[in-house]
């Protein structure tokens, strides 16, 4: 579910088109003090297909992530269009989903009301369980009928990054056969607001939003937030062999570690530890990767934060791109999302380039920038997602011949 | 906020305005089909409503009405029948 689509393939074809999502969000010019009126809806879904039982507790983020799940599921053949599960068993599953709030749009809602009337009433009994921080994933678990083990990490821009590492930590412990891991976020002025303070989203493109974000760009100026939720099975060999399920591609592993000097500042030597972390639990060594999926958001300092650990690391023969300037940042999505989009470039021997990287900034400089669609086969695929609170992660995917 | 479709009424009283109150909030907010809206619908059993659609149901019902919905009895509170009586009987908010 996201802004450029609401399946994988569509989603691909959009970026294969080289689409931007980035549109003005008029009602976000009259928050005084936002600089940012831009962002990226998730493309229209019919939410009525979730039955009114399960939706009367769901934010926009729950019903991106029920949906999301669904596809995910029935694409995998464990979940049949009826909603009954096809080979898992509660006690060997897991599902972890996370978002980077509880549902903004109905914490605003309570808290207006609430301040308002200063008093309780009027709060319908079904407002908590959008708020809550583990909304989405009691919300998706309600929704599929899903009695296994639910976690609900929410660490923002690195959210479904954590779901999947935690996922394949938690199967390679053997506890587990099957792990469903993701993240989903709406779009809310709160969210471009807490980058605007300081200076991190996108304020001078209001005119011609398609040519922000401008990842590692010289004229780059910020992100864009987007919204949407994406939803990746992860699944045992053993499990996978046992059912006779054809997997998309191996999760070799992946790695988290903390930047603890500063709450928002990038550091490119951290972003290389949890690189190299990534490498060693994977079993692989940098000259392996062949394509990394950058986080880069479109910020001054995250950018060359990253474009310079890449470049310590990989020097300038690894080809590079991000796709933030396609979709926006869909934050606590934008890891699994990813995943799914190289997942696609792999299969169709096509890499993604970055769109509206034109000149590429001096400080951004020194590694293989694509800034086209180019084709090219890939077996083995790096992605990084950082998150404020120095949440730096990185998993690597390879292609299943 | 005081609804004016309940003046006239008699406290107690089911008027045709708190019928077509209730109706329409069982409607728009709970999704039921106009045609299952009768006296002798049962909550959960025919409108498939649990405790947590009727905790909403309470509160939709003090904002429609601008009542004060006080002493419910619960477990007596069972057919559509039951919740017109209650919004008949609350009082309104001073």
């Amino acid at each position: 579910m996201s802004s450029l689509g609401n399946s994988a393939k569509e989603m691909f074809g959009s970026l294969i088109e080289n689409k931007s999502a980035i549109k003005k969000i008029d009602a976000w010019a009259a928050i005084d003090g936002l600089n940012c009126h831009l962002g990226a809806p998730c493309a229209a879904y019919d939410s009525q297909i979730l039955p009114r039982s399960v939706r009367r507790t769901m934010s926009p983020m729950s019903e991106m992530g029920a949906l999301a799940t669904f596809q995910a599921l029935e694409h995998a053949g464990l979940r049949s269009a009826d909603g009954t599960f096809n080979n898992i068993e509660f006690n060997k599953t897991l599902l972890i989903m996370g978002s980077t709030t509880g549902g903004p749009q109905a914490l605003e809602e309570y808290f207006r009301k609430l301040i308002k009337n200063n008093s309780l009433s009027g709060q319908p009994g079904t407002s908590f369980f959008k708020v809550m921080n583990h909304s989405v994933a009691s919300n998706v678990a309600v929704a599929l009928g899903f009695n296994g083990a639910v976690i609900s990490p929410s660490s923002a821009c690195a959210t479904s990054a954590q779901s999947l590492i935690l996922g394949w930590e938690l199967i390679q412990s053997g506890l587990y056969d099957v792990a469903i891991c993701g993240g989903a976020d709406e779009l809310h002025y709160l969210t471009p607001a807490v980058f605007d303070v300081v200076y991190a989203a996108s304020r001078g493109y209001h005119d011609t939003p398609d040519l922000t974000p401008r990842p590692f760009d010289k004229r780059r100026d910020g992100l864009v937030v987007s919204e949407g939720a994406s939803v990746v099975i992860l699944e045992s060999e053993r499990h996978c062999i046992k059912r006779g399920a054809k997997p998309l591609a191996e999760f070799c592993g992946g790695a988290y570690l903390c930047e603890s000097s500063h709450m928002s500042q990038s550091n490119d030597l951290q972003m290389v530890n949890v690189m190299t972390e990534a490498l060693s639990r994977s079993d692989l060594k940098k000259e392996d990767i062949e394509y990394i999926s950058a986080h880069a958001t479109g910020t001054l300092q995250g950018d060359a934060a990253e474009a310079t650990a890449i470049r310590t690391m990989f020097g300038g023969s690894t080809p590079v791109s991000s796709l933030k300037a396609h979709f926006g940042h869909s934050m606590a999505a934008c890891g699994a999302m990813e995943l799914i989009a190289t997942v696609k470039m792999m299969d169709e021997n096509i890499l993604i380039g970055t769109r509206n990287l034109e000149d590429v900034a001096k400080n951004c400089a020194g590694v293989m920038h694509l800034n086209k669609n180019t084709k090219q086969t890939t077996n083995i695929a790096l992605s990084n997602n950082f998150a404020f609170g120095g949440i730096n992660t990185s998993f690597i995917i390879k292609k299943i011949k | 906020m005081k609804n004016e479709m309940f003046a006239g009424g008699l406290m107690g009283e089911v008027t045709p305005q708190i019928i077509e109150t209730v109706n329409a909030m069982m409607h728009e907010n709970f999704e039921i089909p106009k045609k299952q809206l009768v006296p002798t619908a049962h909550l959960r059993n025919d409108l498939k409503l649990d405790s947590l659609d009727f905790v909403d149901m309470i509160v939709l019902l003090e904002s429609k009405t601008g009542k004060t919905v006080e002493n419910i009895d619960i477990p007596n509170t069972q057919t559509l029948a039951d919740i017109y009586k209650i919004a008949a009987t609350s009082k309104v908010k001073i």
